[in-house]
């Protein structure tokens, strides 16, 4: 059974106090059903990614709470794997369509950050790490991702220029993204002189603490075909991969085993190889990880991700467009919106309605990562030809 | 982690978190514990004391410490001379490859009127 993404929607990402978390959900929601063109009576079930509203804003129960500001009355859960679970809930919304059990789903991503503190926040997002032997000791993720550069720095020579290079990339694709928190460019030097969370990572290294939602609408192939759905952008790979929760208890610090199988089973699924992707959304939360990302999923060997960025390879007219609107860096991340808006910005490219329009882009990945790598979850799409 | 509801969770990990016990089954040692033997799968583990000292993997400097916590402060992965891996806070200058060994601290204080959370830092012994 085919799948098809028909629909996208998101909302601005950013600091926005005049929002709740069902403002936004309720909002990006909204747009999704618009942008597929159909009656929201066609929609069967409701999955929601979403990593801490609990403590972020006091909710649990966001599957209901979401369906409830939609005033819709169709079964509707939460899925939960840190910061990938905007693609958890893709990949159960998927299930329930390849299944028969709905026709149409709404796959809702959101996180409302900003109530809290800085420290608050911080020790929130603590909670997708191992809270009895990383978080009670006082670690942080910009901790567990400086552990990792520093690893890899040491083990393959990748330099603080060349992560600090992909936040400047995607900075510049993000200059333009209306619904970006930071859309603004900014200089290496910039990121070398900002100021040092976990050292070797800087502020500029670092993804934002945002509020936002993003929303998708998928079908399954005979729904398209009945109701002559225009532009369907086609679900042709998919994987899901898993590791131990802390760090420390893995063979290695610098590659993640959970991306590697993801999309070993996302390339399978699709019959296709690394050169056959002509655009990725990859899960920049850290400079660092887009690095390890261009490697695990097979861009280039292990240990030249740094390489990889430094000659330009990611840029739109590289070998291999990365984050071409922003990625995390730049859009923001709401930890449970971002793997929707990954996908709704791969599907974009795949229509031909991008705000960096990529020539001839037939086939995106999409890479969601769930804390220091324990949860990751590849799609592959392609567009309608 | 600042839990102020968590005056249990201290008290059912003290022989961890104090001690270093961890688990030993087929010849394949553990810390922190392990529920299951990634071998045999039998649940019937025997404790493992581990000496606390090893060598360090990685390390960053924590300038953006989450709530119960001041910075700055040095985290490190530590390499047990056992073999298991843990991190925990270096007291000193790390860097990798330096040798470590385990020293019991106060790790946090959780708020005016929590408990104060004990365990284990490490510190540089060369």
């Amino acid at each position: 059974m085919k799948v098809a993404v028909i629909g996208v929607g998101q909302t601005k990402f950013g600091e926005l106090w005049s929002k709740s978390l069902k403002n936004l959900a309720a909002e990006a929601a909204t747009a999704s059903i618009k942008d597929a063109g159909i009656n929201a009576k066609d929609i069967n079930t409701i999955f929601v990614g979403n990593m801490a509203a609990g403590r972020f804003a006091g909710q649990e129960h966001v599957g209901a709470v979401v369906a409830d500001a939609m005033n819709m009355k169709v079964p509707a859960m939460r899925c939960e794997g840190a910061c990938a679970s905007g693609a958890l809930a893709f990949s159960a919304a998927r299930s329930s369509v390849m299944a028969g059990d709905s026709e149409v789903s709404l796959v809702v991503g959101v996180e409302k950050m900003n109530d809290l503190g800085a420290p608050e926040a911080t020790e929130a997002l603590m909670g997708a790490g191992d809270h009895e032997w990383e978080g009670s000791i006082g670690l942080t993720f910009p901790g567990l991702y400086a552990l990792i550069a520093r690893a890899h720095m040491h083990q393959y020579g990748t330099t603080k220029e060349q992560m600090g290079l992909v936040s400047v990339n995607n900075h510049r694709n993000g200059s333009k993204n209306k619904y970006a928190q930071f859309a603004s460019e900014i200089t290496l030097n910039d990121v070398m002189k900002s100021p040092m969370i976990a050292d070797p990572l800087g502020l500029l290294d670092c993804s934002p603490i945002t509020d936002g939602s993003a929303a998708l609408i998928i079908a399954s192939e005979s729904y398209v075909k009945k109701n002559k759905i225009e532009k369907p952008v086609w679900l042709a790979g998919y994987g899901m991969g898993n590791d131990t929760v802390a760090l420390h208890d893995r063979a290695s610090l610098t590659e993640m085993a959970a991306v590697k199988s993801a999309a070993g089973a996302a390339y399978k699924k699709a019959g296709m190889e690394p050169n056959d992707i002509d655009f990725a959304e990859v899960h920049d939360c850290f400079s660092i990880n887009e690095i390890l990302a261009l490697e695990d999923l097979g861009f280039c060997a292990k240990g030249m991700g740094g390489r990889f960025v430094e000659d330009g390879q990611i840029k739109l007219d590289g070998e291999k467009p990365i984050n071409t609107t922003g990625g995390l860096k730049s859009i923001g991340h709401p930890v449970g919106a971002t793997g929707i808006r990954q996908i709704s910005d791969v599907v974009k490219q795949l229509r031909g309605d991008s705000i960096n329009q990529l020539k001839g882009a037939k086939c995106g990945l999409c890479l969601n990562v769930g804390g220091s790598g324990a949860t990751a979850v590849v799609n592959i799409f392609k567009g309608d030809q | 982690m600042p839990h102020k509801t968590s005056v249990v969770i201290p008290w059912r990990m003290k022989k961890s978190r104090y001690n270093l016990a961890g688990t030993e089954c087929c010849g394949i040692v553990s810390f922190p514990p392990k529920n299951i033997c990634e071998n045999c799968g039998s649940k019937d583990m025997k404790e493992k004391i581990f000496s606390g000292d090893g060598t360090i993997v990685s390390y960053t400097t924590i300038n953006t410490p989450p709530t119960g916590f001041k910075g700055p402060y040095n985290v490190a992965i530590i390499k047990l001379d056992e073999g298991p891996m843990i991190s925990g806070i270096v007291i000193g200058r790390p860097s990798i490859g330096k040798k470590v060994k385990k020293i019991f601290r106060k790790i946090f204080e959780d708020g005016d009127s929590g408990i104060i959370h004990y365990g284990f830092k490490f510190e540089i012994i060369d």
